[in-house]
């Protein structure tokens, strides 16, 4: 929707924008020369990333268009309670290591790429569990890179004047992306996730403290606050749907989930040493709760003090001035935009302008280590083995690209087609959107655990908990809504199911329990067999 | 420390973690919610809604445990795994 702006921005967007992403292209082009013509350094930048660098392109990869626009729209519209999702950063932290280390140990010594390399390698290596393994690692990875490519599309339509700027924008960021992933691979990606990782820490910090000062300081920002209704400050929130064990299983899983997603995967590989991983988990649990909790996350209140909720429809609706029914994301955008060149003159419009281009950053560097870690998955997984086994690296490598620039390209023609057209709309509001990513991949827990320190699963176990889990999770997206109809009375149940636990959770069942008791019923059976054979 | 040690810390440490992720944003929100039904609820404490009083405190128990196990149990050396 048209938004009308009390500032004029003049071109000091253009101006900034232009810069960083020609910083980005230089950092692609060096991490190119830099970088040898191998396989493994292609996607791993030959294993050798120092802390400073694992723990930004870590965080990075972890902060996307969810946290700078997505978390700061669900506390607008919930409420204080969303701010609590916050919490599910130190835990996600604490995988880097305990996950991590093993992760890195192991594939470090049997020279493993993919997370499916390391599965198979642990389960027994048959095509279906690589191929369910690689399948898991797309449905991650394609969602979270069709929903970076909205938010540049939005951002853009914030930041600049003229027609189509959403279209413009959202090409502009995939191309970009595309370009410095393609020629420098991990090494560009890494890199490039330091400036990013850096840009999104001190876009998120700064947005939280404009807040507060755009309401008058400390003291103003919570008298503010505490006017607000009273569904805003209580559980389940303003929409009823956050309620506590809903809001413990999305923090819980989600956490755990988005540590185990292909590209974190990757980049335990790619850490020079165990040490690296520890202090890249501390740094991840200190600054990024900090950046939520005492930043962002007090936008989405400061928003709904500044700009109330619309109740008179029955639901809830952002306020005009934010944008139509489900656009709460624009939150962070209209704050800023609106009321920091108010507060601090043209300071306030450098200052922005810096947060709007670091929303980007926060984009680019998850789009580009999906996009990253995708191709590694279509190309190790599927081209090599099912494809064409005994290519040579460097036709590999090429395959790899060509998927970066495929899937760059789609997604980015899921993003403008569900934006121009008024039937087909697949991309919903960005939160939910990488919610249902994180579900999705969160069912590689149950074997991740099992491979690293139960070690008591079988291959049937995980692949069955594994095909469960994925199953339970589509059964309850709105993907499986859409092809039933809404009126049936599975969905209904789906429906009811969602109400209580996370989409994850439920999955998360359904998986270890068939991972367990296949498990144990394999190991009878061959047990039996063993005891015949014997005899 | 002992290798016994460690993994009876490390594992304590887990269960805090998980009691913190219980209490935080779990179940445990429902011994702080304020009761809206009521008439005058209490929404804030010092001017702090309490919900996020309640995050911010059991962030800082998330943030003990993790730097704790830093020190103490985070310290596997880079030998090669059989």
């Amino acid at each position: 929707m048209e938004q009308q702006f009390t500032y004029d921005y003049g071109n000091l967007p253009y101006i900034l924008l232009f810069g960083y992403l020609l910083m980005l292209l230089g950092l692609g082009f060096y991490g190119y020369r830099k970088g040898k013509s191998n396989e493994e350094d292609y996607y791993l930048a030959g294993r050798n990333q120092g802390w400073l660098v694992s723990a930004l392109t870590i965080m990075a990869t972890f902060f996307s268009s969810f946290a700078l626009l997505g978390a700061p729209g669900m506390v607008y519209r919930d409420g204080v309670v969303f701010a609590l999702f916050a919490l599910n950063v130190p835990l996600a932290g604490a995988m880097v290591y305990v996950l991590g280390s093993k992760i890195y140990k192991i594939g470090k010594e049997k020279g493993f790429v993919t997370p499916a390399d390391m599965i198979c390698d642990h389960y027994g290596g048959k095509a279906g569990l690589r191929l369910l393994v690689a399948l898991t690692g797309f449905l991650y990875a394609v969602p979270y890179v069709v929903m970076q490519i909205q938010a540049g599309g939005i951002l853009a339509e914030q930041l600049f004047v003229g027609d189509n700027t959403f279209v413009v924008g959202a090409i502009i960021l995939s191309f970009i992306t595309m370009i410095y992933i393609m020629i420098g691979g991990m090494r560009s990606v890494a890199w490039t996730d330091v400036i990013q990782g850096i840009l999104l820490v001190f876009g998120m910090l700064v947005a939280g403290f404009a807040t507060v000062a755009v309401l008058g300081g400390v003291g103003g920002f919570f008298e503010a606050v505490a006017s607000l209704p009273e569904t805003s400050l209580s559980v389940p929130g303003t929409t009823g749907h956050w309620t506590p064990e809903m809001l413990f299983t999305v923090c819980f899983f989600a956490s755990m989930g988005s540590m185990v997603q292909p590209a974190q995967w990757m980049r335990y590989y790619a850490a020079r040493s165990t040490q690296t991983l520890r202090q890249s988990a501390l740094i991840f649990t200190i600054v990024l709760t900090i950046c939520f909790l005492f930043g962002i996350m007090l936008v989405g209140l400061g928003g709904q003090a500044l700009y109330p909720l619309d109740f008179s429809q029955g639901g809830v609706l952002p306020h005009a001035a934010v944008g139509g029914a489900g656009q709460f994301d624009q939150i962070l955008v209209v704050v800023l935009r609106n009321h920091l060149p108010e507060l601090l003159g043209s300071v306030g419009l450098v200052l922005a302008s810096l947060i709007m281009i670091s929303i980007m950053a926060a984009a680019m560097s998850t789009a580009d280590s999906n996009l990253h870690a995708l191709s590694a998955i279509l190309t190790r997984d599927i081209y090599d083995r099912f494809i064409k086994p005994g290519a040579s690296q460097q036709t590999r490598t090429w395959v790899g690209r060509s998927i970066i620039c495929f899937a760059t390209i789609l997604s980015l023609l899921v993003v403008i087609v569900s934006r121009t057209s008024n039937e087909v709309n697949l991309v919903g509001m960005i939160a939910q959107l990488g919610l249902m990513a994180i579900a999705f991949s969160s069912q590689l827990l149950p074997m991740t655990f099992d491979m690293l320190y139960i070690k008591k699963g079988t291959r049937e176990g995980a692949f069955w908990g594994l095909l469960g889990g994925l199953a339970t999770v589509f059964m309850l997206s709105p993907m499986f809504q859409i092809i039933t109809g809404s009126g049936s009375g599975i969905n209904e149940f789906a429906s009811t199911l969602k109400s209580i636990f996370d989409v994850g959770a439920w999955g998360l069942g359904v998986n270890c329990l068939l991972l367990v008791v296949i498990s144990l019923v394999v190991k009878r059976r061959r047990g039996e067999e063993e005891a015949v054979t014997a005899s | 420390m002992e290798e016994s040690k460690k993994k009876k810390l490390a594992m304590y440490l887990s269960i805090a973690m998980v009691f913190a992720m219980l209490m935080g944003p779990g179940p445990g929100l429902r011994l702080v919610n304020p009761d809206i039904e009521s008439a005058s609820p209490n929404l804030t404490v010092g001017g702090l809604p309490i919900i996020y009083l309640w995050g911010l405190f059991w962030f800082a128990v998330q943030v003990i445990i993790v730097v704790v196990a830093y020190y103490t149990v985070w310290n596997e050396q880079d030998k090669v795994v059989g």
